[in-house]
């Protein structure tokens, strides 16, 4: 049989095949662009992505080769120099097997430059990178490059098509024997491929002309909007059973964390009795206080790939592991412990909508658990998140888990989908009281803050709290409060529930401190101008008005309360309390910015709200939502000004 | 051979300090280093001076929360130097001592410096495991140095506070060495010498060095962290006994590297030499010959850097990098001294340390002092330097990166001459930026106009390279941008002058709502519209590190408010004239003519470099302009 095949492959590959790639051609000729593109750094005349499969029957394996063949016009010093050079090849698994390159100028002059004109070095995997310079390259001329990739074949992929420069013509061809069947499909506006086939060989192609150049806009995702191509592997032959499916991939991981040998299944045994976890425990409780433990006592190290790191045992006894080390760790725990899970991977939102239709295994690279008891998920390779908390990256992401059926002595998996709730604006929020006062010498305010964030608004803030060296501390007080001139200023302060582990409760995380204002004063004449705007610290703005191309993101839902109370000195008054009144508000509570006064005494009492109720608005909304995000921007030009009674 | 320092510290037995006593001293700190080990061995391998370098390092994680800093290591290695082994190893204390912990994750990546698009220099990257409160991790490698001549400059602090810090170095008979400490505060450091059965031994040690601190307006590390430079300065040569002076004096610089361009543009090129004399054919006097010819170099040469063994040090042919257009600051250097040659001037090559190192070469005279190359042509009897790297300055002017540091020339014979470079005063660098504005319904609007000349202008310059068209009025915003951010710009254009000065001038049209305070009958405006150094106070109770600025400017705002129809000016701020010393000087005049008011606001800087004495100065320049910016113009209704 095997012969046969192996005959059949070498008849392939001496026919041609079907779809003739772009080729590199010996004599070029300088290109003519459309007027539009006139203005553009850098246009691509041509950007082609090819794979193509071959069995290597030495190795005995599936080779692919990924080839990509570029033109691009560089039009002023910028697209000179961002084109001058550039690093090819340099994988893991992948070597460059053909590189060609050369520069086409203006008035038709090609310089090709030689293979031993491109300097090589070795990466840390002992494969080849060539460093490309352009030669001779001046501003109008173009730059053609090709380079071909060989790597073991990998069943799905992905072609990003668009990016910060205009591409003329783009295109994507797939071939493979044509015993292979794949899906090819096209995203955000890219086509999908077309088939043609002939006895020996499919070959899938798509194209696309005029491919606009993708901008990052305030508050929107430009990757997961931009054009590309993803490829999978379904069928082979006439067999119908699909490949590569959902549930394949939950008997992998079923794999790789339910055949624990003796050795290990022993070493998390004692590990697990060594944390004492009572079994009256309520089921969170063991959760909350596992995932301490398991994260304080083992680093992660995603540098480490000696397979030891992957043995329990191994990695009990050295207290550091890799991601997959990691989540091995945290299954057999709760196996032990019997709390009920399952276990399973999810991709980053902001990188990659995980499509049900086609299974990409490669953007499910993030571990997840999810408890069915609580309906609650856990993050075991996330260092800074403690359950319940897992973050705006994964939250409204779908997930797929790894659900263990028996029948009768028989385990295997089945796989579950299930889409990650997003938090809400009750959950995230952030609260700023202020306390204003003046000093009777020369006015200098003094500001007394209570500055408290829960649930995702307390990203960041967490983290760099809980972390912090002692001389830092300051710093961080300063970065977050915004009024401090100097670190001498701040007269005191004080962190609250500093540390990682109040993310389970979704306690808050705090700091309270006193700091002297004097950069909010300003004089006029013998009036003093209090800037009460520069006490929320400083927020985004949108005031230039630009044609909204991509939907309007927000992280995650959130709130804002302010409050800031100004203690009116002995013989002054304000004189224009109304200039912090504002109120933009949109649809049926969408998002929202609300600010009044009122004055109890000697108390000017100022009150904010500001919200943001959901992750996405069309952008047919940008509008009324650049109000709201002006809104707040306005207020911080608001001065008050203060004057003799 | 090397004596190998203990490999186990036996915890309180050597009077080592214990954990407890270690977090107590360094109660702020998530780690110290507990020995820093250094062993520099100069030696004789059949009759040819060779040096190599042990190194011995352990630290100790006080603050578990910070193990991700400890779990990797790298150790830099180059074509220059082989790594001959390394060990790293987590010690784990014990009640018998320390018990190792091998590490089993090592690999070797190329190692890249930012600035640099292709280089040889690799590092080997060690993971450790169980980083527990209290463990240490050791890592012990020995390197050696293919050239005695590429002697490290070694360090003497790091990152991390050191417990204890010794540097030993062992020293044929008859070999001395010329040793340069330097750094931000050395007085810690304790010099001791033996004599041993072969030579010498010489130990440089400290107990407690305070960890390195980095601030993003410091000069380059290199420039404060403690050191010690050193060069071999004569030695007896084993086979007959003579002796031979290696390093240490200017010549004996020279000399050695002359070797490097004695080999280089021997035959003049056809191609090169027609290029030169169709630049220079309408050209008379030497300035205007080297003029054209450093601004097509300026124009049509690109920067590229590539690092690769000894392609680091000699400069490639100058036809060669004529005809790919592009090359690195020594290729350049050898294009510029061709073509000027051709062209029948004087030239040289210069060897010089930019400002990211603290060496001069007549105090240091080292191959290390220096990470740069630029060329010389010799006008009117004077020397003046060519640096093509930089496609922004004008003829006759260095990149900012080079004021005040010493060049040194230097011909294929070895001879030599030691050039400081200028620097620039504050006159060098203009901003002056004219504004006149007046008031409509409450809103402020006016026209600007700025003048940028000198670094500040080249500089500009040198971003726009990498803007598109569209991109520049966005670009210029940093500079155009004024009072809050409802700034509206409605008019934007701009020039730059295509002489030798390379003058930026940018008019606008904008305009600013709620800038102004209006109440009653009255309107408030601070015309300080843009509030320079408004934040720049410095931390001066902790700060021991300079700050560094990159050149002397003068800056000027003027800005002139039309008085609106029926107001009068009820309120002018006071004036201000103040000199800080080694830092500038301000002055902030407000003067009323007829139905305007002007605000001027003069700010000179005069110092590249601002030590820890000079922060109060400089605080109280910033206080001052802070007041300054406080103040408002108050025009009332008649």
């Amino acid at each position: 049989m095997k012969r046969v095949y192996s005959l059949l492959i070498l008849a392939m590959l001496s026919q041609p095949l079907l779809y003739a790639q772009s080729d590199w051609k010996e004599k070029p000729a300088y290109h003519t662009i459309s007027e539009e593109y006139k203005k553009e750094s850098m246009v691509m005349i041509l950007d082609e992505r090819t794979l193509r499969l071959e069995w290597d029957e030495k190795e005995k394996e599936m080779m692919q080769y990924r080839g990509v063949h570029r033109i691009v016009r560089l039009q002023d010093d910028k697209g000179v120099e961002s084109f001058n050079t550039m690093v090819i090849g340099g994988g893991r698994y992948r070597k460059v097997v053909d590189i060609k390159a050369r520069t086409i100028k203006s008035n038709g002059k090609v310089i090709e430059l030689g293979k031993d004109q491109l300097k090589t070095s070795k990466n840390e995997y002992d494969n080849l990178e060539y460093h490309v310079a352009f030669e001779n390259v001046n501003t109008g001329d173009e730059i053609e490059y090709f380079f071909e990739e060989r790597s073991p074949f990998v069943p799905f992929g992905s072609e990003q098509m668009q990016f910060g420069i205009p591409v003329i013509e783009s295109r994507f061809v797939l071939s493979s024997p044509s015993r292979l069947v794949f899906d090819c499909k096209g995203y955000n506006g890219f086509p999908s491929a077309t088939l043609s086939e002939n006895d020996e060989t499919k070959t899938y192609t798509t194209t696309m002309k005029h491919v606009d150049a993708i901008k990052d806009e305030t508050y929107s995702d430009a990757d997961i909007h931009s054009k590309r191509i993803d490829y999978k592997l379904s069928y082979v032959a006439d067999n119908a059973s699909r490949l590569y499916t959902w549930t394949d991939l939950v008997k992998r991981l079923y794999d790789m964390l339910y055949k624990n040998t003796d050795k290990e299944n022993k070493a998390i045994q004692k590990y697990v009795k060594g944390l004492s976890l009572s079994a009256d425990l309520p089921e969170e409780e063991l959760i909350k206080k596992l995932e301490l433990a398991i994260k304080k006592d083992i680093i992660l190290n995603d540098e480490l790939f000696d397979p030891a790191y992957d043995k329990l045992d191994f990695i009990l006894e050295k207290k550091t592991t890799h991601e997959r080390g990691m989540m091995k760790v945290f299954t057999a725990c709760l196996d032990a412990l019997g709390v009920k899970y399952e276990a399973g991977f999810t991709a980053n939102r902001f990188k990659y909508i995980v499509d049900e239709q086609l299974e990409n295994w490669n953007y499910l690279d993030i571990y997840i658990i999810y408890f069915p008891k609580s309906k609650k998920y856990l993050l075991p390779t996330a260092p800074f998140f403690r359950y319940p908390a897992i973050g705006p990256f994964v939250e409204g992401s779908k997930a797929v888990f790894c659900k263990r059926v028996s029948a009768g002595d028989v385990t295997s998996a089945v796989s579950v989908i299930r889409e990650i709730p997003v938090s809400t604006l009750k959950e995230n929020w952030s609260k700023l009281q202020a306390n204003v006062s003046f000093s009777k010498e020369d006015f200098t305010p003094n500001v007394h803050f209570d500055y408290s964030f829960s649930g995702s608004s307390a990203i960041g803030v967490r983290e760099s709290i809980a972390l912090s060296t002692k001389e830092n501390e300051k710093e961080i007080v300063k970065s977050l409060l915004h009024v401090a001139d100097q670190e001498q200023d701040i007269k005191s302060y004080s962190f609250v529930n500093r540390g990682l582990e109040y993310y389970s409760d979704n306690k808050a995380v705090g700091v309270v401190s006193e700091i002297a204002a004097g950069n909010l004063l300003e004089k006029a004449g013998n009036k003093y101008l209090f800037k009460i705007g520069d006490v929320i610290g400083p927020q985004v703005e949108m005031y230039q008005d630009e044609k909204r191309v991509l939907p309007i993101a927000i992280e995650y839902p959130h709130m804002l309360y302010r409050e800031i109370i100004i203690n009116i000195p002995e013989g002054y008054k304000i004189t224009n309390p109304q200039v912090v009144d504002k109120d933009v508000f949109y649809g049926d509570d969408s998002f929202g910015f609300v600010s009044s006064h009122k004055i109890e005494g000697n108390k000017l009492i100022v009150s904010i709200k500001e919200h943001y109720a959901k992750i996405s608005y069309d952008k047919s909304e940008i509008e009324p939502f650049r109000k709201v995000i002006n809104a707040a921007a306005d207020f911080n030009k608001v001065t008050l000004v203060f004057e003799k009674i | 051979m090397v004596t190998s320092v203990v490999l186990l510290s036996l915890g309180n037995r050597c009077g080592a300090q214990s954990l407890d006593e270690l977090q107590q001293q360094y109660s702020d700190e998530y780690g110290v280093y507990t020995k820093y080990y250094q062993h520099l061995d100069f030696y004789f391998d059949k009759n040819e001076l060779k040096v190599k370098l042990d190194v011995e390092n352990e630290k100790v994680l006080l603050d578990p929360a910070f193990a991700t800093a400890f779990s990797t290591e790298s150790v830099h290695h180059s074509y220059f130097s082989t790594l001959n082994y390394l060990e790293a190893a987590t010690l784990i204390p014990t009640d018998k001592g320390f018990k190792p912990v091998k590490s089993v994750n090592t690999k070797v990546k190329s190692s890249r410096d930012d600035y640099v698009f292709y280089d040889d220099s690799k590092e080997t990257e060690v993971s450790y495991n169980n980083l527990q409160k209290g463990n240490r991790t050791s890592i012990k490698y020995g390197l050696t140095f293919r050239d005695v001549y590429m002697t490290p400059k070694v360090l003497l602090q790091s990152y991390l506070p050191i417990v204890h810090m010794k540097l030993e170095i062992s020293l044929p008979k008859g070999l001395s060495l010329n040793e340069y400490l330097m750094g931000l505060d050395t007085s810690i450091y304790k010099r001791t010498e033996v004599e041993t059965r072969n030579g010498k031994l010489i130990t440089w040690e400290a107990r407690n060095v305070p960890k390195l601190k980095f601030y993003s307006d410091a000069p380059r590390v290199s420039n404060y962290i403690n050191q010690l430079a050193l060069t071999v300065d004569q030695y007896k040569n084993p086979k007959n006994g003579a002796s031979t002076y290696y390093m240490g004096k200017p010549g004996l610089l020279a000399k050695y590297l002359s070797g490097y361009i004695k080999d280089i543009n021997r035959q003049p090129d056809a191609g090169l030499t027609a290029k030169v004399h169709e630049l220079t054919a309408n050209e008379n006097s030497e300035a205007d010959k080297a003029r054209v010819i450093f601004k097509w170099v300026q124009d049509n040469v690109r920067y590229v850097a590539f690092e690769d063994s000894l392609g680091g040090f000699v400069p490639r042919e100058a036809a060669l990098v004529y005809s790919r257009k592009f090359g690195d600051c020594k290729d350049m250097s050898s294009l510029l001294k061709a073509m000027c040659e051709a062209a029948g001037l004087q030239t040289s090559f210069v060897w010089i340390g930019t400002r990211k190192l603290p060496y001069a070469v007549s105090k240091t005279p080292m191959p290390g002092a220096f990470n740069h190359m630029i060329a010389a042509v010799k006008i009117n009897g004077k020397w003046v330097f060519l640096d093509a790297t930089d496609n922004t300055i004008p003829f006759g002017a260095i990149p900012y990166s080079i004021q005040g540091k010493e060049a040194f020339l230097v011909n294929q014979a070895g001879d030599y001459e030691i050039v400081k470079m200028p620097v620039a005063g504050a006159d060098n660098a203009i901003l002056k930026d004219s504004s006149v504005v007046k008031i409509e319904n409450g809103v402020l609007s006016g026209q600007a106009y700025l003048d940028i000349k000198g670094y500040r202008a080249w500089s500009l310059n040198a971003i726009l390279k990498y803007k598109s068209e569209a991109d520049i009025e966005k670009t210029f915003q940093h500079y155009t941008r004024r009072g809050n951010n409802k700034y509206d710009q409605t008019a934007f254009q701009y020039k730059f002058d295509n002489n030798d000065q390379r003058a930026v001038h940018i008019t606008t049209t904008f305009t600013l709502k709620d800038y102004i305070r209006s109440l009653d009958n009255q309107y408030f405006v601070n015309l300080h519209l843009n509030k320079l150094l408004q934040d720049g106070k410095v931390e001066s109770d902790k700060r021991k590190v300079p700050i560094s600025l990159d050149y002397n400017q003068s800056l000027n705002y003027v800005v002139s408010l039309v008085i609106p129809e029926g107001y009068v000016v009820s309120h002018l701020p006071e004036n201000i004239n103040q000199h800080f010393e080694h830092i500038g000087s301000m002055v902030v005049t407000y003067i009323q003519e007829k139905d305007k008011v002007q605000m001027n606001c003069s700010l000179k800087l005069e110092a590249l470099e601002i030590k820890a004495d000079q922060f109060e100065q400089y605080n109280k320049m910033i206080t001052t302009l802070q007041k300054a910016y406080k103040e408002s113009v108050a025009i009332t209704k008649k």
